[in-house]
């Protein structure tokens, strides 16, 4: 049995469902929430034109860019802390992980910065409320 | 790897995020949650609240990064009284970015 967690663009969640049901997974769990990355977060373009958002070309000018660093020093920009991201969670016993892991990928890649990440691990137990199944019993 | 879920008080958000940065894990996932803990909640008078509004935090670090990490978080959310939070640690087996396809 393993976890699959998903963070992944809000707005390829119901793409990424579609490609999971065509895959034979259709139990997932989503929650919305707030996600940031190794840039911390995103500096708009359109607040702030002078910025650059490509964060890789500013860090060879600072030390340690960030949006919240930047913040310190320059009041015009308006950097956003926290992206709002889907974290998708799959829990797979018979469905080999690579497939699914696979599949994610596959439909959220833009080749932009913040497609998110996949991470893949262990669970020791499950069990099905309704009939008291245990482990892999319990997710098929 | 492992993944770190930390859950901190809501006000002490700001400082442990910008704390951790500081220290070099800006990456991290962030959610608003509701929870008790031991006491089943608080009561102040005559009003009982059950479940208290915390903050989630889900970070991934390497496996010698982590007491550093959660020695971060304990220092700036630390109050001393009841409801300042716990970390739980677990292990991931994969990581994968998705824009490059690559493992962590």
């Amino acid at each position: 049995m393993k976890e699959i967690m998903a963070v992944i663009r809000q707005s390829k969640v119901k793409q990424t469902m579609e490609a999971l049901a065509d895959i034979g997974v259709t139990s997932v769990t989503i929650h919305n929430l707030n996600g940031r990355g190794k840039q911390g977060g995103n500096i708009m373009e359109c607040v702030d034109p002078l910025m650059s958002t490509d964060v890789e070309c500013v860090s060879k000018i600072y030390k340690f860019p960030t949006p919240s660093s930047m913040a310190v020093y320059s009041k015009l920009t308006k950097p956003v802390f926290w992206v709002p991201k889907s974290l998708l969670d799959i829990v797979i016993s018979e469905v080999p992980e690579d497939l699914v892991v696979e599949a994610i990928m596959k439909v959220n890649r833009t080749g932009n910065k913040g497609d998110g990440k996949v991470f893949v691990m262990p669970i020791a137990d499950a069990l099905r409320i309704r009939t008291g199944e245990r482990g892999d019993a319990a997710i098929v | 790897m492992k993944i770190v879920r930390a859950i901190i008080r809501p006000e002490k958000e700001d400082d442990v995020v910008l704390a951790l940065e500081g220290a070099g894990f800006p990456a991290m996932t962030k959610a608003h949650v509701f929870g008790r803990g031991k006491q089943k909640g608080l009561t102040v008078g005559p009003i009982h609240y059950d479940l208290l509004p915390k903050v989630l935090l889900l970070l991934v670090v390497n496996d010698d990064e982590v007491e550093k990490v959660m020695s971060v978080i304990t220092d700036n959310s630390k109050t001393g009284f009841i409801g300042d939070g716990k970390i739980f640690i677990s292990d991931i087996e994969r990581a994968f970015t998705v824009r490059t396809g690559e493992g962590l």
